[in-house]
């Protein structure tokens, strides 16, 4: 049998068979490719956010949807209900003010972060240019800084707008008080002790960090808080340890995940991701018209032969079993070329062809890049069904097919 | 000896342009175990459409054709590709290798169909490439062989899976006089070494005179 199915592989080599099936060939590996390469961009997109947002947001927040609360066991309740789940929390406080440099005005988020516990719930290597210079020091620069410095740690995107270029520059915040009116004295001064770059743009371009007793201090509002943040052992675990938690606290406060607040986002990327897999699995499709074109030419075109063995006593589900077969070798070789070029596409992406794009749109400034085994056996599944079906319909042909002689 | 075919009134039409065309008009016949056979007749007379259909290349329009007892176009595609790989074997006129396999490959086929070991199809292929001479030429491909070696290695093809009769479909009609003689004197040597039974239809007198036992087809009938 392995004789005979060399036969029809030779036959494929040979003549005008050989330009037909490198062309089907070629076809099925450039759709795979296109293929891996969409997927592993776009795989590459969902990467760098769940990164850029588990970096520098926690995995569950509790809040008061109402007020501001000033809750200091809320933290203790926090530990015993979620026990092992739990990795950190940390309080923070959330405002809305407009940042201004040398003429330049911005209207952020100002996070004020408790310098003891924040790091134990955000990715310290998100921090740059830091004084002092140690990302071990990120809690540290917050005690240290006397507190009518009032320090501020800027989003890289946000200080380049506003025409910061180091540390130590000083600027001026307004934020919203009381009674409080947009004057030129609301305005007070903050000085620059570092950046971060999450990777994600929104966060980069608006947002603030500062210490909590500093913005409390500022507002007047002494030691509330909007709420607390937790980092959790397994993030995925999010939305159901929330609901949990959520239970266990009473009506009072409301237990959002990274899920739930990104949830738009994520939704989106995972429509993206379906989207891009069905167009572009739509080329390996076509591709595959090509091995069948190769199939319905080489039975056409092997009548003879087949007529010949089939008078040698081979059966039809047999031979049907051999041009079954060619078509899955055929997609095969494709998936091979197909991996190879995506390898050298993807490599060359991540490493020599780094192209930029605009963060505004994309919020992210690279293309990304991220390979995951679970799709590639996605692709190589999906082109062989492919490829095992167009052998199929290639042989619907044989049926009709009479000996001949 | 025993009876291998019975053929009851074995018609075969063609439609052609809206009209059928009797090839094949209640023929009768039988063959026994060993016998060999000549159906000598012009050509269009029915001779090769009468042995396409006992060798189940095709189908007829009425009759029934027995093989040891049992009715042939009964039996399903995969029943009948079993009796052609075990019971038949055919030599065309023009001899039908597959042009990219060597003779001994093309030798080997009926074995490798019937699922033998490729080591043991080999030897087999070997030893029937022996018998007709042709060792020194196995490794040849088909085009690189004399029309006179290309029929011998069809002989060796429809010979190597022991098969109980030969359907030989004017073996000789596509060779000159003198390589003709040799392969009918080929065939009649095989047939009687390997007792199996012989059906050979020709144009061919002087082949025919080969043999005994005539029979004449004309105009589809089998007198």
């Amino acid at each position: 049998m392995n004789k005979l199915k060399i036969f029809f592989n030779l036959s494929l080599r040979q003549g005008p068979f050989r330009l037909v099936t490198g062309i089907a060939v070629g076809g099925v590996a450039l759709a795979v490719m296109v293929l891996l390469v969409t997927q592993s961009v776009v795989q590459g997109v969902e990467k760098s956010f769940y990164k850029a947002l588990l970096g520098f947001n926690a995995h569950l927040v509790v809040l008061n949807p109402l007020t501001w609360q000033s809750d200091p066991g809320l933290a203790g309740q926090i530990a015993t209900h979620l026990g092992d789940s739990l990795q950190a929390t940390t309080p923070y406080l959330y405002l809305e003010g407009i940042l201004a440099h040398q003429g330049k005005k911005k209207g952020v988020i100002v996070k004020g972060v408790e310098a003891k516990s924040f790091h134990g719930v955000y990715d310290v290597n998100i921090f740059s240019h830091l004084t002092p210079p140690k990302l071990s020091s990120v809690p540290a620069i917050f005690n240290a800084t006397a507190s009518d410095s009032r320090p501020v740690i800027l989003g890289s995107k946000l200080a380049r707008e506003l025409g910061i270029q180091a540390p130590g520059e000083s600027l001026k915040i307004f934020l919203p008080q009381k009674d409080a009116k947009l004057k030129l004295n609301s305005f007070r001064s903050l000085t620059v002790v570092g950046f971060f770059e999450s990777g994600y743009y929104e966060y980069d371009a608006n947002v603030a960090i500062m210490p909590l007793p500093t913005l409390q201090n500022m507002v007047g509002v002494q030691d509330k808080i909007t709420g607390i943040e937790m980092k959790l052992r397994d993030p995925m675990q999010s939305m159901a340890l929330a609901k949990k938690l959520e239970e266990d606290l009473g009506s009072s406060y409301r237990v959002l995940s990274w899920m739930q607040l990104n949830g738009e986002l994520f939704s989106a990327l995972r429509l993206e991701k379906k989207v891009f897999f069905f167009i572009m699995g739509a080329l390996v499709l076509i591709a595959c018209f090509n091995i069948l074109g190769v199939l319905v030419l080489m039975i056409h075109e092997r009548k003879r032969e087949i007529s010949i063995l089939r008078a040698l006593g081979l059966n039809m589900s047999r031979v049907k079993n051999i041009f079954g077969w060619i078509g899955v070798y055929l997609g095969l070789f494709g998936l091979l070329f197909g991996f190879v070029f995506a390898g050298i596409a993807l490599f060359s992406l991540k490493y020599w062809l780094v192209l930029p794009v605009s963060a505004e749109v994309y919020m992210v400034d690279k293309i990304p890049v991220a390979f995951s085994y679970g799709m590639a056996l996605l692709v190589v599944g999906w082109t062989l069904l492919l490829a095992y079906l167009s052998g199929r319909l290639a042989l619907f042909r044989l049926k009709n097919l009479r000996m001949e002689f | 000896m025993a009876l291998l075919y019975n053929v009851v009134g074995l018609s075969k039409s063609f439609i052609k342009e809206r009209q059928p065309i009797a090839v094949l008009k209640g023929v009768h016949f039988q063959l026994k175990e060993q016998e060999a056979l000549v159906v000598l007749g012009a050509s269009g007379a029915g001779k090769s459409t009468l042995l396409h259909l006992l060798g189940t290349l095709d189908t007829p329009t009425a009759g029934q054709v027995f093989y040891r007892g049992e009715e042939l176009f009964l039996k399903n595609d995969k029943q009948l590709s079993e009796f052609r790989n075990n019971k038949i074997g055919f030599v065309f006129q023009f001899h039908h290798l597959i042009s990219i396999l060597t003779a001994l490959e093309n030798v080997m086929l009926p074995l490798l169909i019937r699922k033998s070991d490729e080591e043991n199809a080999r030897a087999k292929a070997l030893e029937m490439l022996a018998r007709v001479g042709l060792s020194h030429r196995k490794d040849h491909r088909p085009g690189e062989l004399s029309g006179g070696e290309q029929q011998r290695v069809a002989i060796a093809r429809a010979l190597v899976g022991s098969p109980e009769v030969l359907l030989a479909d004017e073996p000789t009609g596509n060779l000159d006089s003198k390589t003709g003689e040799e392969i009918a004197q080929i065939m009649i040597d095989l047939q009687r070494e390997s007792n199996m039974a012989l059906l050979l239809v020709t144009h061919n007198e002087k082949i025919a005179n080969h043999f005994s036992n005539h029979r004449v087809m004309e105009d589809g009938v089998l007198l």
